[in-house]
């Protein structure tokens, strides 16, 4: 399961409770990710512009709630598209919400950054599954 | 709201009780009838009136949905309310489309009262619209009433394809078409061959708006032409732009017409002719006469006289009248063909008439001419001495066919009078022959004045008695021997009602020696009334003093009889005009009216009479608004273009505001003919209200159901979300080999993500009660002493914080509400202005109260952070939505405020700036 590319997580949710069980189940899934939480968009957001430059060849994945106060998922969905192609690169977005909205995935497909939708609670079989895919997408 | 009778179809005694009750506490004035069974039912809906139906669901082998098809059974459309225990969503929803109006659980009764008195509510406005349809339905009624009745033949046709869609019975009748055969033609086929191409120009210019009424030529079934004069009017019948035409058949009266003009003419050329024979005494000064008489007074074009005595075919001109110098010379001598028109007239001594050149197949000197001259029609008329033809009387006319029976029967007799004076020049026997020439003369005017209802007389002042023509007798119905007259005599047959104004007259004309000249009546020794023209004129003798009157009486019975027709359908016409629903009226480019209908003089509180010749400006108060009507007048005269107003605001006099659906045409009035505008004005408020009213309820219950879908929505996140977390943190325990610390760290998440989902439940619990429960008596309460109650108990805080808390009461004070509700209001606005204060300013809090023009409004205004309404404006009111990371708060404040506020009745609005502060509105309209 470990996978070599994908190492660094950003998990962007108010709920501290939800970023708690994701940092647990990603250490399950990638034993040596660096795992960060933000119960604010704009402190992950500001991170996000700043670690871009460190991480060099390494690839990010953002777990992204939609129901936020303040900026909402869609809002930093907005902000991150402003942000430079070679920022953008380095990070595949989740989205990771429990709602079952209808609208809300179809908002998520019309999105270019948007590389998945999971349901919570997060499932870690699901996390592999889709990170493979993120990774095999990369590789072609 | 008064005593309501209400319906209950319960089988449980207990229930039963418990509905009175709830709606006794509610403090409605009620009648409640119990019915248990479905014969109870019905029979209790048959006999009694009812302003809402209540059902349970659960009576054995009667449900409410078959109660609900008893109820449509019954064509009636009282309320219908279903009372049921537990409720599938799908049952719900059928239930609602077969028609019930509300349904609610047992369990929550406290919202019967309101559901009753909201579905009777709809219902009284659902039956004004239904008689509001009914009214225009009848005014339909009236029109088709009009259409079908009316003295004139009328249909309705459509302006692309002129296809008749309607025809009334009157057309039916005097065309002769059944109505199945004139819904299967079109207005081009009715018409005769020579104007269906003026049709089909005319018919372009009419969609255009140009000329809308004219005179026309159509066939009926029998192939008879009659000439009709048609109006047009736009309307659409059916949804189909069309023409309403209304015809007035004027054949006979253009009939009358021609002939009356035409027997003068032939009366004024043969009695012109006997005047000339009686005083000319040689053939060429006769025949001058002769020729200058047909063209001058018998209107021909052109008339010549030819000799024709001598034994070859050759022929001398030896008078004429207008024939170019240059075609004189050509006539002056010439030999006419040996078996063309001429010859035939000198050898058989009758006339020869050629009715239309153009087509004849003899062509001889007279058809060159004609041809060249653009006549149409001749008559050659033989002259006779002693019974021989002598000479050809030519008389040539520009219509084809114009030499019908009476108009040759006139030439020849006049032809005769002329033939008779040769003869008698040729005797020489001049006394005999002047007597000889009166008598016959006499005989030929006789004859004339039959033809044109001319009649003569002549009174002697020495006498007193009356020498009477023929046919003077025969027009007062006297027999033709009694010639012999007085003027008492005459003065019996005068209508006993025009008898003073005659007196007068002739009295006048007495006076001063003077022709006299009047119209009157007579009425006949059998009865009949005809109407006469009486000229009357002195003869002098030879001292200059009256001896004689002599006169003239013409019968113009016909001409009057067709002047009354065009009078009485003149009078039709305006009491359709007058009786149609409709607001008719033409104004000029001035803003002058110069025609109006009752319809519209009533809008305005006038009548038809009095509101003609006023200004626009005179009739409306606001003159802005009569200017804009000028204007648009104005365009329409100079554009010549219709124009259709499908809302026409308007005020009537008494100030109320009304709309119309206007037609607007250019129209050229008869008389001065100064161009004008004509409108039809369709008064649609009735229509308008209504259709505004359906538009409101349509845009409420779509706002509901979407404030229930987010709501739905809201709702599974906000459920969904800790249950998330317990399933998550539920997993981990069992999979992650955690460590002490980390294990109560989970533990600590479970319990916090439980307790979450408690509040969670506790908030719908919450909310749902605030939307369905008012059973709260509404009392009245002042704002001040809200207020205050407010203060006292948030006293600490306000101090704390620094808050000024300011407050405008003057304008009004007083509310009937529910007490809970407006203070749960006040209380959310005035702690959320705090909550989300400046930093580094203290909060200041405004609350004012004014009056607005239906209503009072509430105003509460900080000066705290604010809110981006840009970015969020829609999502202030929704459930769980917050705006601010750092301030605590749920997302439930402004819900709950606007759902209090809704269910009060009431509206609340938003304006904010960010680091401004923020104004909230709320506005309760009068009841």
């Amino acid at each position: 399961m470990n996978n070599p590319n994908i190492d660094h997580f950003l998990i962007i949710d108010d709920d501290p409770i939800n970023n708690m069980i994701c940092s647990k189940y990603i250490k399950i899934v990638a034993p040596k990710a660096d795992v960060r939480s933000f119960t604010d968009p704009q402190q992950g957001l500001d991170y996000i512009s700043l670690a871009a430059a460190s991480q060099a060849e390494s690839k990010s994945i953002i777990l992204l709630d939609i129901n936020m106060p303040i900026l909402s998922g869609w809002d930093v969905l907005e902000r991150f598209a402003q942000l430079p192609e070679s920022v953008r690169k380095c990070f595949n977005i989740f989205i990771l919400s429990s709602s079952v909205a209808l609208e809300d995935h179809q908002k998520a497909d019309a999105s270019p950054f948007v590389s998945a939708f999971l349901q919570k609670p997060l499932r870690p079989e699901e996390l592999a599954r889709q990170m493979i895919e993120v990774s095999d997408m990369a590789a072609n | 709201m008064s005593n309501l009778n209400l319906l209950l179809l319960e089988d449980d005694v207990y229930d039963a009780r418990l509905v009175e009750r709830v709606l006794t506490q509610s403090g409605m004035a009620f009648q409640l009838t119990v019915v248990s069974d479905e014969q109870e039912f019905t029979e209790a809906l048959q006999k009694g009136h009812y302003d809402a139906i209540l059902a349970d669901n659960t009576l054995p082998q009667f449900d409410a949905t078959y109660a609900l098809e008893i109820v449509k059974e019954l064509q009636c459309t009282v309320p219908f309310i279903l009372i049921t225990g537990a409720i599938s969503e799908e049952f719900a929803v059928s239930i609602m489309k077969q028609g019930a109006w509300d349904y609610l659980l047992k369990d929550r009764l406290q919202r019967l009262p309101n559901a009753i008195t909201s579905a009777i509510g709809k219902h009284h406005l659902q039956l004004e619209q239904q008689r509001a349809l009914n009214a225009i339905a009848e005014s339909e009624k009236k029109y088709r009433n009009l259409f079908e009745n009316s003295p004139f033949p009328q249909w309705v046709i459509d302006c692309e394809t002129s296809r008749f869609l309607d025809v009334n019975i009157t057309a039916v009748k005097h065309y002769g078409y059944t109505r199945e055969e004139f819904l299967s033609m079109t207005a081009v086929d009715i018409r005769p061959e020579e104007e269906k191409e003026r049709y089909l120009k005319e018919k372009t210019l009419l969609r255009e708006g140009f000329s809308n009424r004219g005179i026309w030529k159509h066939i009926k079934k029998d192939g008879t032409v009659i000439l009709v004069d048609i109006s047009i009017d736009e309307i659409i019948f059916e949804g189909t732009r069309s023409h309403l035409v209304i015809v007035n058949d004027v054949t006979a009266k253009k009939d009358t017409e021609e002939k009356l003009i035409n027997a003068n003419r032939m009366y004024a050329f043969i009695s012109q002719v006997n005047q000339a024979i009686v005083h000319i005494n040689d053939e060429q000064t006769l025949f001058d006469e002769a020729c200058r008489i047909a063209t001058e007074v018998g209107k021909f074009e052109v008339a010549c006289i030819a000799s024709t005595a001598r034994p070859d075919r050759k022929v001398k001109l030896i008078s004429q009248h207008r024939i170019d110098c240059e075609d004189a010379e050509l006539t002056s001598t010439y030999e006419y063909a040996e078996k063309g028109p001429l010859a035939k007239v000198v050898q058989s001594n009758i006339y020869y008439v050629i009715n239309d050149y153009a087509n004849e197949a003899e062509r001889g000197l007279w058809t060159e001419y004609a041809s060249r001259q653009k006549l149409q029609s001749g008559i050659h008329l033989p002259l006779k001495r002693g019974g021989k033809t002598e000479y050809i009387f030519s008389i040539f006319n520009k219509k084809v066919n114009f030499f019908n029976q009476t108009e040759i029967a006139l030439l020849v007799e006049a032809a005769g009078d002329i033939s008779f004076a040769l003869d008698t020049f040729e005797n020489e026997k001049q006394k005999i022959l002047a007597e000889a020439k009166l008598t016959h003369s006499e005989l030929r005017l006789r004859q004339a004045q039959e033809i044109a209802h001319f009649g003569h007389w002549e009174l002697s002042l020495a006498t007193g008695k009356a020498a009477w023509s023929e046919e003077a007798l025969r027009i007062y119905g006297i027999p033709v021997g009694e010639k012999e007259q007085t003027f008492d005599s005459w003065l019996s047959y005068i209508h006993p009602d025009d008898r003073e104004e005659v007196l007068i007259e002739i009295g006048k004309g007495r006076e001063t020696l003077s022709k006299a000249a009047f119209y009157h009546r007579i009425i006949r020794k059998d009865g009949t009334v005809r109407y006469i023209y009486s000229v009357s004129d002195f003869e002098f003798g030879d001292e200059g003093r009256p001896v004689g009157l002599h006169g003239v009486a013409h019968d113009v019975t016909e001409i009057r009889q067709s002047e009354l027709a065009l009078l009485q359908s003149q009078e039709n016409l305006r009491t359709i005009v007058d009786l149609i629903p409709q607001a008719i009226f033409a104004m000029d480019g001035e803003g002058k009216l110069v025609f109006a209908n009752k319809s519209f003089a009533a809008l305005h509180g006038h009548t038809p009479e009095s509101v003609v010749s006023k200004y626009v400006s005179e009739l409306l108060a606001d003159q802005d608004e009569a200017a804009a009507h000028v204007q648009q007048g104005r365009e329409i005269i100079a554009s010549g273009i219709m124009k259709v107003i499908p809302e026409m605001p308007c005020k009537d006099y008494t100030g109320q505001e009304k709309i119309f659906y206007s037609v607007k045409v250019p129209y050229i009035p008869a008389g001065d003919g100064a161009p004008a505008m004509l409108g039809i004005s369709l008064d649609i408020t009735e229509q308008q209200v209504a259709e505004r009213e359906r538009s409101k309820m349509i845009v409420d219950i779509i706002q509901r159901n979407k404030d229930l879908e987010q709501f739905s929505y809201i709702v599974s996140h906000n459920l969904r979300a800790p249950v998330a977390n317990i399933i998550g943190l539920a997993e981990l325990l069992q999979i992650f080999a955690a460590n002490e610390q980390e294990r109560n760290e989970m533990m600590s998440g479970l319990s916090t993500s439980v307790k979450k989902l408690d509040d969670v439940i506790k908030d719908l619990n919450y909310v749902l009660q605030v939307k369905h429960q008012v059973s709260e008596k509404r009392e009245k309460l002042l704002f001040s002493e809200l207020l205050s109650d407010i203060k006292l108990s948030i006293q600490n805080l306000l101090q704390g914080d620094h808050v000024t808390i300011k407050s405008d009461f003057s304008e009004v004070n007083e509310l009937s509400t529910l007490k809970s509700y407006l203070y749960s209001v006040f209380f959310n606005l005035i702690s959320n202005s705090i909550k989300y204060r400046q930093r580094e300013v203290a909060p200041v809090i405004d609350i004012k109260s004014f009056r607005t023009t239906d209503g009072i409004s509430l105003m509460f205004k900080d000066n705290g952070m604010g809110i981006d309404l840009k970015q969020k404006g829609e999502q202030v009111f929704g459930l769980y939505k917050r705006f601010h990371q750092h301030a605590e708060g749920k997302g439930m404040g402004l819900y709950m405020v606007k759902t209090q506020v809704e269910t009060l009745g009431g509206k609340i609005s938003i304006e904010s700036e960010v680091n401004k502060g923020t104004i909230f509105t709320i506005t309760f309209k009068n009841l």
